[in-house]
């Protein structure tokens, strides 16, 4: 295989190829592109440059065990990866709301949300979350990724424009594409930009962007996007993946934080970031949850959220109201991380929250800077294209409120001392 | 040196080939590019305008140099062939001389500028800059810097399109090669005939990706007309 490889990329790495070479096969069969591909792939492993998808076989804690994926080893590494936020997807409280339901309801939905699916759990975790959020109605999905699939696409027309900022999540660009509105592409971050464009278009139009963008850990200018999005006319999506149970005094997103709550049209979450669970919603009016029940196909057509996780995300959101001081925790740690790396000289881009980038601008230098920090006892996850631009690639710092001082410090001290090995910090 | 084998492999001996990739938005790609071809996103709704000039010191036209305008697209895997490093649709080709043009249109079906065009060369230490002018009006200034060379074979492919149909043909680059993301270059797209399509792309002055060959070797392997640029 190795041999047959070498042959195809002819006097090329396998790092010049990436997703984007494998799109086209010359043949008329549709599975001709298979075995190009799965040589590339194979290499790919071989020569480390794929780190993805290794088993975790504990809760996502800030020391975890990993199988490594070429040699199929168990390590113990510290976690610098997950999402968990809050420290909530093992807290025994949830456990024990996950394990009651299970008994109570079974494992699954065993339907559509609008058939059969719907249980009083779902029922009272919508009800909950609309209470929180202060809106009318929240709407749950099985994923984030259908939340906004849904959402776009259940709701813009062809012929309709959708804007979203050029950093957008890749649920909000296939919703997009989904709904067969016009989209274009503002730069990320960019309310002048955004006005250009919108002067550009006409009709109805919606603004997409997010609270804290997921690959840069940096804040949405939120006030001066409202300020544009009133100006022209346009309603204004915000999803806030990374920011709900995080930002603001109770946790209710950056929209709390600017005080912009009812400035917003529509508010998206997710469940899996803050509340370490598993799911999305919709947050607005009650007509748009009713529009949405019926348009929404994403979440029509699939089984609900399984009952057993929508229970212990009720227990999750309890406690996230319950106990600031989890938020407070999470606020300290991001303080202390973001000085001792900026005290190292470590390139952190523009995050300023609890997702940190560490870029390194490099494909072909990030898989070997992450084998390495893997070696020296740190799970950090590569960032490359597509979730990032090509030239853009980065680790991805995650801090939770989990996180004690002493694994942070050391986190920083093997970091450092490898981005200096490898000549990216001097 | 120059030679037109056999095989049907055409070689074209240069100097210095420079290349920068900049991001402009997919809408104004989509515009230029045939249906069927996918352009490269780096960024969503942004994609690659591929600019690269070329010193050629020997080829079956001679002495010349060239100008190429692309967009960088999804290749088409051959099944069992090796696979393109990268690939591009050239939308706009200027050249210095009649001759080289009326090869490229005639063997390559490419889409000339059809002006001759100067490029003058500024070697500067660990970078290179091109000015490209029609008739002493500035058409492209581009700065590509250095950064670790090593001797390479890169495979690539290029898609063109005239009124006869759609085309392909596999190019290998073989030289000392530098590249970099170090996004330290630079271009100025003036407005002039030649760049009259990317006047209101809204191209990024810095490119993301630099390129740059030294006493390199282009190899053209023969033609291929297409049905469709998906499928055989």
């Amino acid at each position: 295989m190795a041999t047959r490889v070498e042959a195809q990329t002819s006097g090329s790495s396998v790092s010049d190829y990436d997703y984007s070479s494998f799109f086209y096969s010359s043949s008329d069969d549709p599975f001709a592109i298979l075995d190009p591909y799965n040589d590339w792939y194979t290499k790919a492993i071989q020569q480390g440059y794929y780190l993805f998808a290794q088993a975790m076989s504990t809760p996502p804690r800030g020391r975890i065990d990993v199988t490594e994926g070429l040699c199929h080893q168990h390590v113990k590494l510290l976690n610098l990866s997950s999402y968990n936020y809050l420290g909530l997807s093992y807290r025994p409280e949830v456990i024990a709301a996950a394990k009651a339901a299970l008994d109570q309801y079974g494992l699954g939905a065993a339907g559509s949300p609008i058939l059969s699916g719907t249980m009083d759990v779902h029922v009272q975790l919508e009800e909950e979350l609309a209470r929180f959020k202060g809106k009318e109605a929240v709407l749950v999905f099985p994923t984030g990724y259908s939340t906004n699939l849904g959402m776009i696409s259940g709701l813009m027309r062809p012929g309709d424009w959708i804007l979203a900022d050029q950093n957008a999540h890749a649920s909000i660009v296939d919703g997009a594409i989904l709904s067969k509105a016009n989209v274009r592409f503002f730069k990320h971050n960019n309310p002048g930009d955004l006005e250009k464009k919108l002067k550009q278009t006409s009709g109805k139009r919606l603004v997409a962007i997010e609270g804290v963008y997921s690959m840069d850990g940096d804040v949405c200018p939120l006030p001066e996007i409202v300020e544009v999005c009133r100006k022209y006319g346009a309603r204004i999506l915000l999803d806030e993946a990374h920011s709900a149970f995080v930002y603001g005094a109770h946790g209710r997103g950056i929209v709390e934080q600017f005080g912009l709550e009812n400035e917003v049209d529509i508010h998206i979450g997710t469940f899996s970031k803050a509340l370490g669970g598993q799911g999305g919603y919709v947050a607005g009016t009650r007509k748009l949850y009713n529009y949405l029940k019926g348009f929404a196909r994403s979440r029509v057509f699939s089984c609900a959220l399984s009952p057993v996780v929508a229970a212990g995300v009720l227990q999750s959101l309890r406690i996230a109201q319950a106990e600031p001081q989890l938020r407070d925790r999470l606020w300290e740690n991001v303080r202390y991380i973001r000085s001792s790396l900026e005290k190292e000289g470590v390139d952190v881009g523009d995050s300023t929250s609890q997702i940190i980038p560490i870029m390194v601008r490099n494909d072909r230098r990030i898989f070997q800077l992450c084998h390495r920090l893997f070696r020296a006892g740190v799970y950090l996850q590569p960032v490359v294209y597509p979730a990032v631009a090509k030239h853009r690639s980065r680790l991805r710092v995650s801090i939770s409120a989990s996180h004690t001082f002493e694994q942070l410090d050391e986190g920083v001290a093997i970091l450092v001392r490898v981005l200096r090995e490898e000549g990216i910090l001097l | 040196m120059s030679s037109s084998n056999k095989n049907g492999l055409v070689q074209y001996h240069f100097r210095d080939a420079i290349g920068g990739f900049f991001e402009f938005p997919t809408q104004n790609a989509r515009a230029i590019l045939p249906p069927d071809l996918q352009p490269i996103e780096p960024h969503h709704g942004s994609s690659v305008l591929s600019v690269m000039a070329f010193d050629f010191h020997d080829s079956p036209v001679g002495e010349y140099g060239e100008l190429i305008l692309s967009i960088l697209v999804a290749p088409r895997i051959e099944q069992g062939q090796p696979w393109p490093r990268a690939a591009f649709y050239t939308f706009r080709l200027g050249t210095t001389t009649r001759e080289s043009r009326e090869h490229a249109i005639e063997r390559w079906h490419l889409p000339h500028y059809m002006q001759d065009i100067s490029i003058a060369w500024e070697r500067g230490d660990g970078h290179i800059t091109i000015h490209a002018t029609d008739r002493g009006q500035p058409i492209v200034d581009m700065t590509i810097t250095e950064h670790e060379w090593s001797q390479v074979e890169h495979r690539y492919q290029t898609f063109m399109t005239d009124e006869d149909g759609a085309y392909t043909s596999t190019i290998i680059m073989a030289g000392q090669f530098s590249e970099n993301e170090e996004e330290r270059g630079g271009i100025v797209l003036h407005s002039q005939a030649m760049t009259e399509l990317l006047e209101d792309w809204e191209v990024d002055v810095t490119p993301f990706r630099e390129l740059w060959m030294k006493d390199g070797l282009q190899t053209f392997y023969p033609l291929q007309q297409l049905a469709s640029y998906a499928r055989r």
